[in-house]
C-alpha cells in the first residue's frame, strides 16, 4: 500500500530544511511530513577520516559534458551545507530590479523588503556574523560581531570607507557553544573545527521531530502528475522503486536536480533545465609594499562594493571584491619567498554577475536518464565586459593598498553557485514558478532553491535561498491553515 | 656552406639535448624539490636532512606534476643561478612555482612558530595539512584572550519514522 503525506520534501540542504523548519512551527500535530534524501548521513568525523565532504563523488550523480567548468554537488544529508564557505549575505535592493532600473536580465517577481524579515531570521538560525555598517537595509543586529579585518582590509576600509566591509558570515566569529570560532585554515568545505554553519550541527533536530520520516539513501526519480495536480514521487530504496503519496510536493534537490526530476516527470517548459550559471569570478594575487596580510580572523577579510551598484550595470556586472586572508588550499602560493616579506601578497577574488544564457543547461542524460547532464558554453558577454576591467578595478584598490605588481590573474572554474534553472516570474510564458516558488500549472507543487533566481548578482545565493523557503513556507501555511492545501490530510 | 652550418648546428642542438634528457632521466623529483627550497631560501639557516625530509614528503603527496621538478633538478647550477627578478610569462610561472614549494615549506617547519626569527635554525616538523585545524600562522581571533571551542563530534542524525 503506498503512504500518504501532508508534505513530501526531497532534499535535505538549506532549501528543504529551511522550508520543513518554518513548516513544523506552524503545521498541527498529526501533520505528517515524509523527507526523502539520495544521500547518507557523512557525519563530520567520517568527513574529516575521509576527506570528503561526501561519500558519494559527483560523477554519480550528474554527467558534465563540458568538465573545464566544474558544478560541485554534495549528495547527502545537509547536502552542500557539508561544503559550503558560509559567505552569507543579502542580496541588494536593486539586484531584484536589473531590468526596471538598469534595463537588462529580468526583475524578480518579489523586493527586498518581502524577504527583509525572512532574511534576518535565515541570519538568527545560522548565527551569522557581521558589522552594523553593511550597505544592505536591515530592521535587526546581527546575531554575532563582526570578524576581525586583516591588515590590507584597515587599508581598504580607511580610503573607502562607505564601500569597505567586514564579511557577513555564518563562519562563528565567536564561541557559539556549539560550533568552533573561525580561524581561517582555509579549508571551510571539511571545516575541521566545524565552526561554520551546516544542517548538520544547526538544524539537524528538526528532523527529530515525531512528525517527520526522513529516509535516507532514496534518491527521488520523479513526481506523479495526475490532471494538473502531484499526486506523489517515485523513488528507489534498497534497489526497489516505491511510490508515496503527498497533498504537497517540495522539491528541493538543489538547481542542479530539481530539474532533471522534473524532466523525469515528463513536465516541460521552454526554460526548465536552462538558464544555468553561477558567478564569474576571477582571482588576482597582488604583491604589496611594506603591508602584511593575512592576519584577519577568518578565510574572507572584507568585501568590497565599490564596483557593485550603478549606471554601469547597464552595460556590464556588478562585482563584488573579496580579501583572501587564508589562500593555502586554494591559493598555494600564498607566500612570497622573499626575505622578510612573506606575507606581503594580497589575493582578491572579483565576483561577476553572469546574465543567464539559454544554451547553459541541466537536462536528462540520454545514456543513463538517473544521471543529470550539464553543458556549458560560456559566460555573458556582460559578465565578460565587466572582468575586462579588472586592471582599471586593482588601480582603484591600488589607492588604499601599496601594490607593487599584479602577481596573477586566473579565473576561478567554479563558484559551486549553481542557479537559475527553474525560474521564477509572474508571467507562465517566461517563468516556470510563480513568486512563491510554486510551479505555475501544478499548483501543488513547489521547487525551492536559487534555480528560481530570475538573474545572479555578485552575491552568494544560500541566505537568499533559505529566506525564500521561508517566504514559500509562509505562503502556502497562510492558504493551509485557513482550508488550503497544507495540513488537509492532517484535519 | 650554409649547409655545414647547419649540420654543426644540429649536432650542436642535439648533443645539448641529449645531454638534457640524460640529466632529465637522472635527475629526481625531490632533488627538484630541494634546489627551489634551497635556492629561494639560502637567507635563511636550513636543516639540510629536515629539507630532504620535506623534499620526500612533498613528493609522495603528489603536488606539483614531476616533470617540472626534474627540470630543476636537471638544470642543476644553471637553475640555482637563474636570476628570476625579471616580470614576464616565464618568470613569473617560475616564480610562482617556486613559491608554491617555499609556501609549503615554511608553512611545514617551526619558522612562524618560532617568531620567524632568521638567526635560527629552521627544522621541518611535517608536512603542512589545514585539516589539522588552526594552523594559520598569521591570523588573530576576533576576542585575543578567548581559545577556540574544541570541536566534540556531535550525535549523528539517523533515519527515523515508520512506514
Ligand atoms: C565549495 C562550495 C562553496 C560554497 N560556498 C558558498 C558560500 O560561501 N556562500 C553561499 O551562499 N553559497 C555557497 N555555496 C553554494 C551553496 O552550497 C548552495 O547555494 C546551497 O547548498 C544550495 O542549497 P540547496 O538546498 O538548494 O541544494 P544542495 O545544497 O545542493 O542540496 C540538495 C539536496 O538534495 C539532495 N538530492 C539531490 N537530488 C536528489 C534526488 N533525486 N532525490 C533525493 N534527494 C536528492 C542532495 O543529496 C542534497 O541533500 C558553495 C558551494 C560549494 C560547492
Amino acid at each position: 500500500m503506498n503512504e500518504c503525506y501532508d508534505l513530501i520534501i526531497v532534499g535535505t540542504s538549506f532549501a528543504g530544511s529551511f522550508f520543513l523548519l518554518r513548516y513544523l512551527e506552524r503545521a498541527p500535530p498529526q501533520a505528517r511530513v515524509l523527507v526523502l534524501e539520495r544521500g547518507r548521513v557523512d557525519s563530520k568525523v567520517w568527513q574529516l577520516q575521509h576527506r570528503a565532504p561526501s561519500s558519494i563523488p559527483g560523477e554519480q550523480v550528474y554527467v558534465n559534458r563540458t568538465p573545464l567548468k566544474l558544478w560541485l554537488t554534495s549528495p547527502g544529508f545537509g547536502g552542500n551545507s557539508n561544503c559550503w564557505w558560509a559567505g552569507a549575505m543579502r542580496m541588494m535592493p536593486n539586484d531584484f530590479k536589473l531590468k526596471s532600473r538598469y534595463g537588462v536580465g529580468a526583475d524578480w517577481p518579489l523586493e527586498y523588503t518581502d524577504l527583509e524579515q525572512h532574511y534576518g531570521t535565515v541570519e538568527q538560525v545560522m548565527l551569522v556574523s557581521g558589522p552594523a555598517d553593511v550597505p544592505m537595509p536591515r530592521s535587526r543586529p546581527f546575531p554575532l560581531p563582526p570578524h576581525r579585518f586583516s591588515t590590507p582590509d584597515v587599508l581598504l576600509k580607511a580610503r573607502f570607507p562607505d564601500s569597505w566591509f567586514h564579511p557577513t558570515t555564518a563562519r562563528a566569529s565567536v564561541a557559539t557553544g556549539k560550533r568552533g570560532v573561525c580561524c581561517a585554515s582555509g579549508i571551510c568545505e571539511l571545516c575541521p573545527i566545524d565552526a561554520k554553519f551546516t544542517i548538520q550541527n544547526g538544524l539537524a533536530h528538526i528532523y527529530e521531530d515525531p512528525r517527520v520520516t526522513l529516509r535516507l539513501e532514496s534518491p527521488v526519480d520523479s513526481v506523479d502528475i495526475s490532471a494538473g495536480v502531484a499526486t506523489g514521487v517515485n523513488y528507489i530504496r534498497s534497489g526497489r522503486g516505491e511510490r508515496a503519496n503527498g497533498d504537497l510536493v517540495a522539491l528541493a534537490a538543489s538547481a542542479l536536480f530539481n530539474p532533471h526530476i522534473m524532466l523525469r516527470s515528463g513536465i516541460h517548459h521552454r526554460l526548465l533545465g536552462r538558464r544555468l550559471h553561477d558567478q564569474m569570478e576571477v582571482d588576482v594575487c597582488v604583491d604589496l609594499h611594506g603591508v602584511r596580510a593575512y592576519d584577519g580572523s577568518t578565510v574572507i577579510t572584507g568585501n568590497g562594493y565599490m564596483f557593485y551598484d550603478g549606471e554601469h550595470r547597464r552595460d556590464h556586472s556588478a562585482c563584488m571584491v573579496e580579501t583572501w586572508n587564508s589562500p593555502f588550499t586554494y591559493q598555494p602560493a600564498a607566500l612570497r619567498a622573499d626575505r622578510g616579506r612573506w606575507n606581503e601578497r594580497q589575493y582578491l577574488r572579483f565576483i561577476f554577475d553572469d546574465l543567464p544564457r539559454e544554451d547553459n543547461t541541466v537536462t536528462v542524460s540520454a545514456s543513463d536518464p538517473r544521471l543529470a547532464e550539464t553543458t556549458f558554453n560560456g559566460y555573458s558577454d556582460y559578465a565578460r565586459r565587466a572582468a575586462e576591467r579588472i586592471p582599471q578595478m586593482v588601480d582603484k584598490l591600488a589607492l588604499a593598498l601599496p601594490i607593487e605588481r599584479i602577481e596573477g590573474i586566473e579565473l576561478a572554474s567554479s563558484s559551486g553557485h549553481i542557479q537559475g534553472t527553474v525560474v521564477m516570474g509572474d508571467d507562465p510564458t517566461s517563468s516556470v514558478v510563480d513568486r512563491h516558488l510554486v510551479h505555475h500549472q501544478i499548483r501543488n507543487l513547489l521547487v525551492l532553491g536559487a534555480g528560481a533566481f530570475p538573474t545572479a548578482t555578485p552575491i552568494l545565493p544560500t541566505l537568499t535561498l533559505s529566506a525564500l523557503s521561508l517566504w514559500a513556507a509562509d505562503h502556502q501555511l497562510g492558504q493551509g491553515v485557513g482550508g488550503g492545501a497544507v495540513g488537509k490530510r492532517a484535519r | 656552406m650554409m649547409r655545414r652550418r647547419d649540420i654543426l648546428l644540429a649536432f650542436a642542438g642535439l648533443s645539448l639535448t641529449g645531454l638534457v634528457s640524460s640529466r632529465l632521466l637522472r635527475a629526481s623529483n625531490e632533488e627538484g624539490v630541494v634546489a627551489v627550497v634551497v635556492k629561494r631560501l639560502k637567507y635563511l639557516k636550513l636543516d639540510p636532512e629536515g629539507v630532504r625530509n620535506f623534499a620526500r614528503d612533498y613528493i609522495a603527496g603528489g603536488i606539483i606534476p614531476g616533470i617540472k621538478l626534474r627540470v630543476v633538478s636537471a638544470a642543476g647550477q644553471l637553475y640555482m643561478n637563474l636570476p628570476l627578478s625579471g616580470i614576464n610569462v616565464l618568470t613569473n610561472g617560475i616564480r610562482h612555482g617556486e613559491e608554491r614549494i617555499v609556501t609549503k615549506y615554511l608553512l611545514s617547519s617551526d619558522f612562524f612558530s618560532s617568531g620567524a626569527d632568521e638567526s635560527k635554525t629552521v627544522h621541518y616538523v611535517r608536512l603542512f595539512d589545514a585539516l589539522r585545524g588552526c594552523c594559520n600562522p598569521f591570523a588573530r581571533p576576533v576576542v585575543e584572550t578567548a581559545g577556540s571551542v574544541q570541536f566534540a563530534p556531535s550525535g549523528t542524525v539517523k533515519e527515523k519514522g515508520g512506514v
